[in-house]
């Protein structure tokens, strides 16, 4: 009896291209956003602003010219590439709660590509180039405001691999918490605990050194400080070998713990597929 | 050569939580809710040789859609088995999808803000196509799909009709062997429509590709495809050549007339096998048998006496072949009524 004839996977090489090809295509259609991504961008200057006048007006009230190591300059700066990263945060749960509220899953189902490692080309697209275009708007902010301040040089190419692991965890987070879409109507809740979690609890708008006690310590213990505040402060102040190989192997152990859960969560999730609108 | 397509015994049912009317009722499905399981294909069986082109029709919620998603590996089935190409369809998927192609009339492949051309770009990558061959294939597609102009305008630009074709098009960039097309014409006017049938039908002659499809347009079953398979509340009803299904169940066309004055009645006494669905002063509505009276002298009838403003001609709704295949076959109805619903309190699952 004859047979039929199928084409199979060509190798590693050429599924790492079809993720490249994802990745490249998400740029492009990210500049067609230009003008939201430059609205959004604006945000920065007010919110800067408004953290220069209230840190003037604490280091003023305390008569001090550093608060836990950090100068107003060196405030303004971490807030700048603190709110840098942050804000180039791509709504991915949400993009995932529609994939599966609208049934659009069904396409990304039937193509010969991993689900995650599609999104993850997308979103480190989307959250590169917007990291890029806040960083350029967040320095030339911090440079109007408050003149230049002297980087780390040795910590900032540590901070960019903190900083790359960081995203990889957040990826996972929103990833997992896309896929609750299974499981519960709504997860915007779940975004929004988890998104103010990063936001405080990772040290957007303070440096951890700066938490009373034991929040600081708490922050510090968690994943969240590895996103934001460690490579913000490696950037600006960086660290010593101790504590730099300490956070690379909690990033380490929580992408393992991570990617497992995840993974376990993908695995029951794909049982649960129940495409809307047919 | 195996068939194509395999179903044996194919099952899906689904359990949705169910909310009783007013604030009570969604108080208490808070509280505790009720499941109620659903039924949408209930053991279904069939084949589909390699390069034939069938239609797997029945009216919403027949269970046509989650047939396809079984068979495309999205979902997973709750009974029975599948092939497609020799694969199960749920557990190889990857390799599946190499092989097949599937275009959902209303969800959109393309990239919305990008020109069609760069979702053929990377599809060409996702689909694994070597560079010259892909070349060769998009030209192909893009002279036989009449898409030159429209290459490089943003997706959103495009009217539904060129949207469509370039989602066709997408869709057999990889040389699929199976194509699963859900609703393909949906929501597209007459011409696009049958644009759309007549690059199927080449596809299918052609490159030898099976087709799979879903509508609800008759006019889609009966140009495209060589046989059907008619499922309903998730049991299949009928199996045959579309052929029997023509001379038996779609022989029958609705004529909807509009005229200029409102002189005189309508006169269709003396016509045989006609029936008149909706009358007034101004309009007419009648459903012709065609097996015992020619269309053509129905409306040569019908124009020789009024001065006509409008004519359109079509089939009888899809519902009603349905109605039709059931009134002729009662098993059918016994059958479909298994497939009913049962509402079972539980625990989070």
């Amino acid at each position: 009896m004859a047979t039929i004839e199928l084409h199979r996977p060509r190798g590693p090489l050429a599924e790492l291209g079809k993720y490249g090809a994802v990745f490249s295509t998400t740029v492009r259609t990210q500049l067609a956003y230009a003008g939201e991504m430059a609205l959004r961008t604006s945000f920065l200057v007010i919110i800067l602003y408004v953290f220069l006048q209230l840190w003037q007006a604490t280091f003023a009230a305390q008569g001090a010219t550093a608060i836990a190591g950090f100068g107003v300059a060196q405030m303004v700066w971490y807030l700048a590439l603190t709110e840098a990263i942050v804000m180039s945060r791509p709504r991915l749960s949400g993009i995932l709660d529609e994939e599966v509220r609208s049934g659009e899953i069904a396409y990304r189902l039937v193509r010969p590509y991993a689900y995650a490692g599609y999104h993850l080309a997308a979103h480190a697209a989307e959250r590169g180039l917007r990291f890029l275009v806040n960083l350029a708007v967040g320095t030339a902010l911090a440079l109007l405001y408050v003149g230049p301040v002297a980087p780390s040089w040795s910590g900032v190419p540590v901070a960019l691999v903190v900083a790359a692991l960081g995203a990889l965890i957040d990826f996972l987070a929103l990833f997992g918490i896309g896929l609750l879409a299974f499981w519960i109507e709504d997860t915007s809740s779940v975004q929004l605990i988890y998104s103010r979690l990063v936001m405080l609890l990772g040290g957007m708008l303070l440096p951890l050194e700066v938490f009373p006690e034991p929040v600081g310590s708490v922050a510090r213990a968690l994943p969240f400080s590895t996103m934001v505040y460690a490579p913000a402060r490696l950037a600006l102040a960086g660290g010593d070998a101790a504590w730099v190989l300490e956070l690379l192997a909690r990033q380490a152990v929580t992408l393992a713990v991570g990617g497992a859960l995840v993974w376990l969560l993908y695995r029951a999730a794909a049982r649960r597929v129940n495409v809307n609108g047919g | 050569m195996p068939p194509a397509i395999e179903a044996d015994d194919l099952e899906k049912r689904f359990s949705a939580k169910q909310t009783a009317p007013g604030l009570l009722g969604s108080l208490r499905a808070a509280v505790r809710p009720t499941y109620r399981e659903t039924v949408a294909v209930a053991g279904c069986t069939f084949a589909v040789d390699a390069g034939e082109p069938v239609a797997f029709i029945g009216p919403n919620g027949a269970g046509k859609s989650t047939t396809i998603k079984m068979l495309t590996g999205i979902l997973y089935p709750s009974g029975g088995s599948a092939r497609v190409l020799g694969l199960v369809p749920w557990a190889e998927r990857r390799t599946l999808a190499y092989n097949i192609a599937a275009v959902f009339g209303q969800k959109s492949q393309l990239w919305y803000h990008l020109p069609p051309l760069a979702t053929f770009d990377l599809l060409a990558r996702i689909y694994e196509l070597e560079q010259r061959e892909y070349r060769r294939r998009a030209a192909e597609l893009i002279e036989l799909f009449e898409l030159g102009p429209h290459l490089h305008t943003a997706v959103r630009r495009l009217s539904l009709g060129e949207r469509m074709r370039c989602e066709l098009a997408a869709a057999l960039l990889h040389r699929p062997k199976v194509i699963f097309l859900d609703e393909p014409t949906i929501g597209l006017d007459v011409i696009a429509k049958q644009r759309i049938r007549a690059l199927i039908r080449r596809l299918n002659t052609e490159e030898g590709t099976t087709v799979f499809l879903t509508s609800h347009d008759a006019d889609d079953v009966e140009q495209i495809c060589k046989r059907v398979i008619v499922i309903n509340h998730g049991t299949l009803i009928l199996d045959e050549p579309i052929s029997t299904l023509k001379s038996d169940y779609l022989q029958k066309k609705v004529v909807d007339l509009r005229r200029h004055d409102r002189n005189g009645g309508w006169e269709l006494e003396q016509l045989l096998g006609v029936e008149t669905l909706e009358q007034s002063e101004w309009g007419l509505k009648l459903e012709v048998d065609t097996a015992a009276q020619p269309i053509e002298r129905v409306i040569s009838h019908l124009v020789g006496r009024h001065r006509v403003a409008d004519i359109t001609i079509s089939d009888p709704p899809m519902e009603e072949i349905i109605a039709q295949i059931y009134q002729r076959r009662p098993e059918a109805v016994a059958a479909g009524a298994v497939a009913t619903q049962v509402g079972v309190p539980r625990g989070d699952d």
